[in-house]
């Protein structure tokens, strides 16, 4: 990561803080599904740059496991480094399952969006899925036969707050996904993300080795 | 038998390795199988070389131990663990015998293995384990083993390789235990055994020490030793499974396995044990009711609260059924869950039942419950919450700790924080009077609250109480004692007489009567100390009072009230009786202690009047009785009084303290008294009050001697009270010894004065922002200036490391603990309070350690490292909000900095330019600049500016309101419509040679992100192009040519064979593509021309506000021969392009953006005159359809184009928004539901009854009607009344035509008022439509707005109606109904007596209503200023309708009798419009510049050739040409053919010697830039010859208010050869 600093250009690597997420999107529990595969995308806000990594992914399709779990196992990896100088628009994970429906269409199984941790460590994270309704039960019926159901949009609305008012959702499943978060030099910039340091180390945050910030212990 | 210990280990190790062995697959003991043959033989060689080792050992004991050991080198523990004693080794050897002659028996026997008893043969193998190998073996044993063996392998060899695998699996463990001696891989066990050797007589207790602690490698090797089986067969078997088990754990490296899958015989249970079992565990309630009475608890009655009087809501509905189920659920399942559940509840509160009183299911809330019984997420244990930590700004650290620095020599760091508060004025110039009553009558309560709070008169009292008790306690045993032991104690005695001070007594007396004088005197201390706190809470009760009433009276007297002080007297209950007797008891207890005290002193005085008697005498005798320095005879010392001093003590208290009886009094200080509004005060307190609000105050704040921070100025309020509220961070690295603040007050003139000063001392060490409080400090003006007093609330401490969570405080200073513990008489180690003293005292066995610790810092303070400023006003904080507020410069800002420094300066000049641009251009937009028109230009376009911004400001607040369709895709329903056309299509008639062109799905603008926007049109054909003329004779008659019907017949024999080379040039954003060329007048290219939109630097998101033109030009390709030498004409080619420019389309992008695409058939824009061209040849043969569809007269040339998108764009929609009207709401209730009723009947006609103006207010649109007076100038330049109104057409036609779209950043369609319309310069065609109509209205036409839909110019909405241009498009060229938006447009409509125009604003042409062909196709509705009238007749072309708004059956009015229009409609119009004076003289120096300005883009476009040479008399010829080109269009006198005949006699003499090639250009004035990109776009520069000359001439016609016409004539020359 340290590489990783060096290589973000445009802001000096002391005013901005670094966010490295490895983890991945593990499964799915969504009743029903037979076959599914997910999308994951991140949505930063304004103040923050992927350094490294992708932005977006797309996993294999996965078949429910044979026990009563029944789950749908991608991990997909989800790996990125952020540069940020603000925490306001903290990186959201966004993913989107699709699935064939009865008829072999391809429609969308649920949508799932949570923040990133903000504090580093390991994280476990289960994202609730929905999916937008159909305005009307005929448009219901009629979406149910033609295979192409309510969408959103731009999947990436859901990060921002806009125009959740106007929709009506319904609850599918659930997603889980592991992330293991660094942050550095969030609290050398005076950012308290929660997470105390254990008496001794230096600086506030998780670092590798050599990344120091030069701040005295 | 320590010895066995290992083995049994290895026993246990066994039974767990054996159940894992079998489960190894088949194939895999196949595989062994060969391999444990070819081993078995080894091992057999082996056994056989080992029997003769052992015949050559003698039969001694030690010689066998020796030759066991050797033999079995392997195997350390049989060797160690049987000391070969001879009972033992034959057991062995007969039991290996046995083993073996059993036949069957494998070499060892798993019996032993597994621990279990022998079965047979040996008797004693219980006593000794099996440790024996089969090396070991008797000679007949082996044999019968080999035999054994053998017949194995050929029964392996007959039954196949899986029995026999099987069966041999002993033989590879063998070969392994030889590997293992003869490889020697455990090297540390061979080590072992030469130790062993070496010694001969056993371990030694190191090697026995080691052997059972080391861990051996080998362990499967003691496998085999185990005792011989019981039955032969078993053990046989199972000898085989345990050689299997071994081999395979060798094979598996000693893994455990678990079985892989593990079958379970399906259980089938007959139906009748399955529904048996199911009942026990189904519980399927029934949906019968259950009788009440086992619904209520045993015993229980019935009761229905409702019949009792209380209220009972209604329960909500369910299905009877379902609650009978539930019910049954609850009460008869057997499932015991519910029970328990039940069972619990009931428990853990007995009341609590699923079922009321009532006997009713319980499903109402109960208002007497005080907590719900669903789980609250409150519930949930606190580490299962996220803790909430409210954002917090603090000061920022130091940016970066120097590196220099290390951590060991990196000074402390200190970080002290001050938190001011308020100041608070007591006294002031500003002061009134009655605010010094009030500030004294507050510091008087003050004073009495701490005196009352601290109890100070109660306190001591019960301390004097107390010690009275104590001395009379001690009195009482010293009189009791004497009683008791009297005979003993004679010190008791003297303690009793202590008072009379008769004894001296022993030590014990001694000590009582110091005690019993210790009471005395502190009882005296205690007394009067009492007496003067009770007087002084006595005398400030008085104070108070008075004060207050001179309060009351001022305020009376002045007649207004400034303070709202109020003082409430309450009067305490009082026990008049308690009090009595209390008052009873002290008097007397006083009375008594004075007469002890008299006593005591009395013997005193006694002895001094005794004493001073006698001198007295001494001296009477001395000097006579009559002496004058006898002085008088002392008096003998007072006798005790009890009546006089009881008096005296009476009179003193009732002075001091409250009598019995009178009223307790308590005074509270409330500001509930009504201030006195400032108009009704006389004038100087107006004035006062003035002043102090002006006054501001502010704190300095100073560090060793240098200012940290200066807070900003607060108002000081009515009550002279300053609310600072502000927090200041400051580090330092060493502490200061006091924080010295200064209170400044902010004059009017932005002067600055001190008022006071005041030192605040650091806080103690310990004092963190959790344990400061804000304290009050009082401070008094110091110097010269007027008096002022007042308080300062301020907090001081440290700061608390964030990280470590240490105090970022000095460490505390030991030496001045110490002296605080000596102010303090005597510190009590156990009190709390002094607890941080006794923590810091320096502890003495420490102090040696101590000695090395860091000397106290020293308090010099020049070490403040940062100052926090305040965090608002940082220049990231004003980013950060200007971004969010969604200004332009800083919308797209990403990747704020996070530091001030970085954040770049430029980005808030740019902002600030803009802003005091805009203030400017608002305060004074008409002011002349030396830079001429140019300057007002731009302050208009900054008035355009500073209205886009509204707004869109406006817009965006709308936008952030999303829709569902902006969220959610979705199908729509297919409805009968839909669902008819896909049928329809279905039976529609197949043309596979037309097809039409495929809709394309637009798509939202966000999806583009990252896409390149193509704009792309395709070009079908072009009509009627220009076709060259003969240019090349030299003609000498420049006479006009025949007119056009003779001369179609007459020239098109003559006509060159390639009249023209057309084709279509496509210019966007500088970028240019152009099509193939085309044979012809009449053209066909079929060609896509694409370009990049370059997007504008906010993205797609702002594509609207992009405001680029696209020209599409027509133009003709000239091969001129370039070969000088005639005779090489036959053999090169030598040609040069040339290109001429012949008309030209105009489309604003933003036109394409919101039609999505422009498509039809246009008519192109032609300048009035082409040189070298003849452009009105009509009939020249193959104009398919078109010749006869054009109406006679029609000419120009056409062309065919498709322009749009690539990808497809959504077009924002409209906003649509109930905005504030200035009409009542009945009103526009009235106008909505006439124009839906309207568009309901007839949907395709435009009417409008309200619309918006600039503020976004909506009014009705009568109200933009007004007759106003055009520019006098214009009236006066014409007479005839036709000419004036052409004019003043051609005047408004100038006015430059700009969207509603493109201007107002959004879907808004906004109406400027005409003043507004002419100071912006700008507007779309209502705006021209008002104007016209006004003056027309002036002028005393009878003048209507029209509205209506049509193509005005062009088929598609906007499009052309935004062209800058006169554009025309042929009517019936438009095929209606193929799906375009028909264009929204206004017209004139002047109803003459002789005649009834149509005037079409943007381009100031008029044309007779009853004509047949008219640009506007439907006539929606027509507006004066009274009434709107809808068009409700059949037709709505003009020619068909009748425009007598009087016939009801024609036209439907908004105001009708019944619904009357307002009475008072007021017009938005101002009354006169102003028009500036247009500086002819300025407009002249505009028309030089200008020309210079093109003539310098001109010569910079053409670098690659290098020269532009000009010429002079041509562009003078042009210049005097342009004034007759601009009289021409108002003036219907001057014809085409004029023009051009003028225009050849002016060109004459350089027609003689050049080709002249040019274009005139009209554009309205709307900046330099758009001429620029014209002329770019004529595309003239692009003239390669190298003998190519320039004319270019400028002409700009003043009109009134700033409106110019401007001409632009250029033209290229190539000499004649």
């Amino acid at each position: 990561m340290a590489a990783a600093a060096a290589a973000a250009g445009g802001v000096p690597s002391q005013q901005c803080f670094l966010l490295s997420v490895t983890g991945q999107v593990e499964s799915a529990r969504l009743a029903g599904a037979d076959q599914l595969y997910c999308r994951y995308q991140l949505h930063g806000g304004p103040d923050w740059d992927i350094v490294t990594g992708l932005e977006e992914g797309i996993s294999q399709v996965s078949r429910p496991s044979q026990d009563a779990r029944q789950l749908l196992v991608w991990n997909l990896p989800v790996e990125v480094s952020y540069k940020a100088t603000n925490p306001y628009g903290w990186p959201q994970l966004i993913v989107s399952c699709y699935g064939p429906d009865l008829f072999g269409n391809d429609v969308i199984r649920g949508y799932g969006v949570s923040h990133l941790p903000t504090a580093a460590g390991a994280h476990r994270v289960t994202l609730p899925l929905f999916v937008p309704e159909s305005t009307s039960q005929l448009q219901k019926l009629v979406s149910w036969f033609t295979g192409r159901r309510p969408e959103l949009a731009d999947a990436s609305s859901l990060a921002t707050g806009d125009g959740r008012d106007v929709m009506r959702v319904r609850s599918q499943g659930y997603v889980t996904c592991s992330f293991q978060v660094v942050t550095k030099d969030l609290q050398r910039l005076g950012y308290d993300n929660g997470r105390r340091a254990p008496a001794g180390a230096a600086g506030g945050d998780l670092q590798p080795a050599g990344g120091g910030d030069g701040r005295p212990g | 038998m320590v010895q066995r210990q290992p083995e049994r280990r290895l026993q246990g190790e066994l039974r767990q390795t054996r159940p894992a062995m079998k489960s190894v697959s088949w194939n895999h003991r196949a595989a062994v199988t060969q391999k444990s043959i070819d081993e078995s033989e080894s091992m057999l060689d082996q056994i056989r070389s080992r029997r003769g080792r052992r015949r050559e050992a003698g039969s001694q004991d030690e010689s066998l131990s020796r030759s066991v050991q050797h033999d079995d080198t392997s195997e350390p523990d049989e060797t160690l663990t049987f000391r070969p004693s001879d009972s033992v080794r034959a057991d062995v050897t007969d039991d290996v015998t046995d083993a073996a002659g059993g036949g069957e028996g494998g070499p060892s026997s798993p019996a032993g293995r597994l621990g279990k008893p022998d079965r047979g043969g040996g008797g004693d193998s219980p006593r000794a384990p099996p440790p024996l190998a089969p090396r070991r073996l008797s000679a007949a044993g082996q044999e019968t083993f080999r035999s054994q063996l053998k017949k194995r392998l050929s029964l392996a060899e007959i039954k196949g390789h899986g029995r026999a695998a099987r069966r041999s699996r002993a033989q590879p463990r063998t070969s392994r235990f030889d590997t293992l001696r003869e490889g020697g891989t455990s090297r540390a066990y061979e080590d072992y055994m030469r130790a062993t050797a070496a010694g001969r007589t056993g371990p030694s207790s190191v090697q026995a020490y080691d052997f059972f602690c080391r861990i051996w490698e080998d362990p499967p090797s003691e496998r085999r030793a185990a005792t011989a089986p019981a039955t032969p067969r078993e053990a046989g078997e199972e000898a085989s499974g345990a050689a299997e088990s071994l081999s395979l754990s060798e094979l598996l490296g000693g893994e455990q396995l678990e079985p892989v899958t593990r079958h379970v015989a399906p259980m089938i249970l007959s139906r009748k044990a399955q529904l048996a079992r199911e009942a026990d565990i189904y519980f399927t309630p029934s949906p019968i009711p259950i009788p009440p009475e086992e619904r209520l608890p045993a015993g229980g009655q019935a009761r229905d609260p409702a019949e009792d009087g209380i209220y009972v809501p209604r329960r909500p509905h369910l299905a009877g059924r379902n609650l009978h189920k539930l019910e049954n659920r609850l009460l008869h399942s057997s499932d015991r869950h519910v029970r328990q559940l039940v069972d619990f509840r009931l428990q853990s509160e007995e009341t609590w039942s699923w079922f009321g009183e009532d006997g009713q299911l319980l499903c109402l809330p109960d208002p007497l419950l005080s907590r719900p019984r669903h789980r609250d997420y409150r519930d949930v244990s606190e580490d299962a919450l996220t803790d909430y930590l409210p954002a917090s700004m603090e000061a920022p650290r130091p940016a970066d700790p120097e590196p220099t620095v290390s951590a060991a020599d990196q000074p402390q760091q200190l970080q002290l924080h001050v938190h001011l508060v308020a100041v608070r004025l007591t006294e002031h110039p500003l002061f009134s009077k009655e605010h010094r009553a009030a500030a004294g009558l507050e510091q008087l309560h003050r004073e009495y609250t701490a005196l009352v709070d601290d109890d100070t008169v109660n306190r001591l009292t019960q301390r004097l109480w107390a010690v009275r008790r104590a001395r009379d306690g001690v009195l009482s045993a010293a009189l009791q004692l004497p009683s008791a032991d009297h005979g003993d104690h004679s010190g008791d005695r003297a303690d009793h007489s202590g008072d009379h001070g008769d004894h001296t007594g022993d030590g014990a007396e001694q000590v009582q009567r110091r005690r019993i004088d210790d009471y005395t005197t502190s009882i005296q201390r205690l007394r009067e100390q009492r007496d003067a706190a009770a007087a002084q809470q006595r005398r400030l009760c008085r104070s108070i009072l008075r004060r207050w009433r001179e309060l009351k009276v001022l305020r009376e007297d002045q007649g207004f009230s400034s303070t709202p002080l109020r003082l409430a007297v309450r009067e305490l209950p009082s026990d008049s009786g308690q009090e009595t007797e209390l008052w009873q008891r002290e008097l007397r207890a006083e009375l008594e202690e004075l007469r002890t005290e008299h006593d005591r002193s009395k013997q005193h005085l006694d002895a001094e009047y005794s004493q001073q008697l006698s001198e007295w005498r001494d001296r009477r005798r001395q000097l006579g009785p009559d002496s004058d320095q006898l002085g008088p005879r002392p008096q003998p010392p007072a006798e005790f009084d009890p009546q006089q001093v009881l008096a005296d003590i009476e009179a003193r208290a009732t002075g001091n303290r409250r009598p019995p009886g009178e009223p307790k009094l308590a005074f509270d200080l409330l500001d509930t008294h009504p201030i006195t509004a400032t108009a009704d005060c006389p004038k100087p307190e107006q004035q006062r009050r003035q002043a102090v609000s002006r006054c501001q105050l502010s704190v300095r704040t100073l560090i060793g001697g240098r200012e940290v921070s200066h807070t900003r100025p607060q108002p000081l309020s009515q009550q002279l009270v300053s609310e600072l509220h502000q927090q200041l961070a400051v580090r330092l690295r060493a502490a200061p010894e006091a924080l010295q603040l200064e209170v400044c007050e902010e004059g009017t003139r932005r002067s600055t004065r001190t008022l006071a000063k005041l030192r605040l001392p650091s806080p103690a060490s310990h004092v963190t922002e959790r344990t400061a409080l804000p304290e009050w400090t009082a401070f008094s003006a110091a110097g010269s200036g007027p008096a002022a007093r007042g308080r300062l609330q301020a907090a001081l401490y440290w700061g608390v490391d964030e990280e470590t969570g240490s105090v970022l405080a000095p460490p505390a200073d030991p030496t001045a603990e110490g002296a605080a513990a000596a102010e303090l008489a005597a510190p009590d180690p156990n009190d709390p309070a002094d607890a941080s003293m006794t923590a810091n005292m320096p502890d003495p066995c420490a102090a040696a350690e101590a000695g090395d610790r860091p000397a106290p810092l020293r308090p010099g303070c020049d070490g403040f490292l940062t100052g926090a400023p305040d965090p608002a006003d940082s220049a990231r904080c004003r980013l950060l909000r200007l971004r969010d507020a969604g200004v332009p410069e800083f919308r797209h800002v990403t990747m704020a900095p996070l530091r001030d420094q970085q954040v770049p300066q430029q980005l808030f000049t740019a902002y600030q330019k803009r802003l005091e641009a805009q203030s400017a251009a608002g305060a004074g937009a008409e002011e002349a600049g030396g830079d001429g028109g140019e300057s007002a230009r731009r302050s208009v376009l900054q008035y355009q500016l500073r209205i886009k911004e509204m707004v869109a400001r406006r817009l965006r607040a709308a936008q952030k309101h999303k829709r569902l369709e902006d969220m959610v895709r979705e199908d729509e329903v297919p409805d009968i419509g839909t669902i008819g056309s896909v049928f329809g299509s279905l039976l529609s008639v197949r043309r596979p040679l037309n097809p039409p062109r495929k809709q394309k799905q637009s798509r939202p603008l966000v999806d583009l992100q990252g896409q390149e926007l193509q704009l792309l049109c395709h070009v079908v054909r072009a009509f009627n192009v220009p076709v060259r003329r003969d240019t090349d004779a030299v003609r000498t008659d420049y006479s006009r040519p025949a007119p056009a019907a003779q001369a179609t017949v007459a020239q098109s024999s003559l006509l060159p064979k390639v009249s023209v080379r057309p084709f279509m040039e496509l210019t966007f954003q500088r970028q240019t593509v152009r099509s193939n060329v085309a044979q012809g007048p009449n053209p066909t290219w079929n060609q896509d021309l694409k370009l990049p939109v370059t997007l504008p630097p906010q993205g797609v998101a702002d594509l609207h506000s992009l405001d680029d033109v696209i020209h599409l030009s027509l133009q003709d390709e000239m091969l001129v021969d370039l070969l000088d030498d005639d005779r090489l004409q036959d053999t090169n080619v030598h040609q040069r392009i040339e290109r001429r420019w012949l008309a030209e389309l105009t489309v604003p992008f933003s036109t394409l953006y919101i039609n999505g695409r422009v498509e039809g058939t246009f008519r192109l824009n032609t300048p009035p005159l082409l040189i070298g061209y003849d452009c009105d040849v009509t009939a020249r043969g193959t104009l398919f359809h078109l010749t006869e569809s054009l109406p006679t007269g029609q000419t120009g040339t056409y062309v065919t184009v498709f322009i749009t998108l690539e990808p497809p764009v959504n077009v924002p929609p409209t906003v649509q928004e109930h905005l504030e009207s200035m009409e009542t709401e009945k009103l526009l209730a009235h106008c909505e539901s006439w124009t839906r009723a309207f568009r309901r009947d007839y949907p395709g006609r435009r009417v409008r009854c309200t619309v918006l103006d600039v503020t976004g207010r909506s009014a009705l649109v009568c109200r933009y009607i007004r007759p106003l007076r055009p520019p006098d100038a214009l009236l006066a330049a014409c007479s005839n009344e036709e000419d004036q109104a052409l004019l003043i057409a051609r005047f408004v036609s100038l006015i430059p035509n700009v969207s509603d779209v493109n201007f107002f950043s959004g879907m808004y369609d906004l109406w400027t008022t005409c003043q507004e319309f002419l100071d912006m310069q700008a507007g779309d065609e209502e705006e021209h439509a008002i104007l016209l109509c006004n003056f027309f209205l002036y002028l005393g036409k009878r003048a209507y707005l029209v509205l209506g839909s049509g193509i005005p110019e062009g088929l598609t909405a906007y499009v052309l109606r935004l062209v800058q241009y006169r554009l025309q498009s042929d009517p019936v060229l438009a095929r209606p109904g193929s799906g375009i938006r028909e264009g929204l447009t206004a017209y004139v409509l002047t109803d003459e007596a002789t005649n009834r125009w149509l005037w079409n604003p943007c381009t100031g042409q008029r044309s007779s209503a009853a004509e047949s062909y008219s640009s506007l196709l439907s006539v929606g509705c027509l507006i004066n200023a009274e009434n709107v009238w809808a068009n409700t007749q059949v037709y709505a072309q003009p020619s068909c309708i009748s425009f007598d708004v009087n016939l009801v059956g024609d036209w439907r009015p908004l105001f009708t009798a019944r619904q009357p229009a307002p009475a008072e409609m007021a017009s938005v119009q101002a009354e006169t419009l102003r028009y500036s004076v247009t500086d002819t003289v300025r407009v002249q120096a505009d028309a030089e510049r200008l020309e210079r300005r093109l003539r310098d883009h001109l010569q910079n476009w053409r670098q690659r050739t290098n020269w532009t040479p000009w010429n002079r008399p041509c562009s003078d010829a042009l210049r005097r040409m342009l004034p007759l080109l601009e009289r021409s269009t108002f003036t219907p006198a001057i014809s085409g053919a004029q023009l051009a005949d003028e225009q050849t006699r002016l060109l004459a003499n350089i027609h003689a010697t050049y080709k002249v090639c040019g274009v005139p250009l009209n554009v309205p004035q709307h900046s330099q830039e758009a001429m620029v990109e014209a002329l770019f776009a004529l595309g003239v520069h692009r003239n390669d010859s190298r003998e190519a000359e320039f004319a270019l001439a400028v002409h700009m016609e003043p009109y009134p208010s700033n409106i110019v016409a401007v001409w632009v004539y250029v033209a290229a020359l190539t000499r004649r050869r």
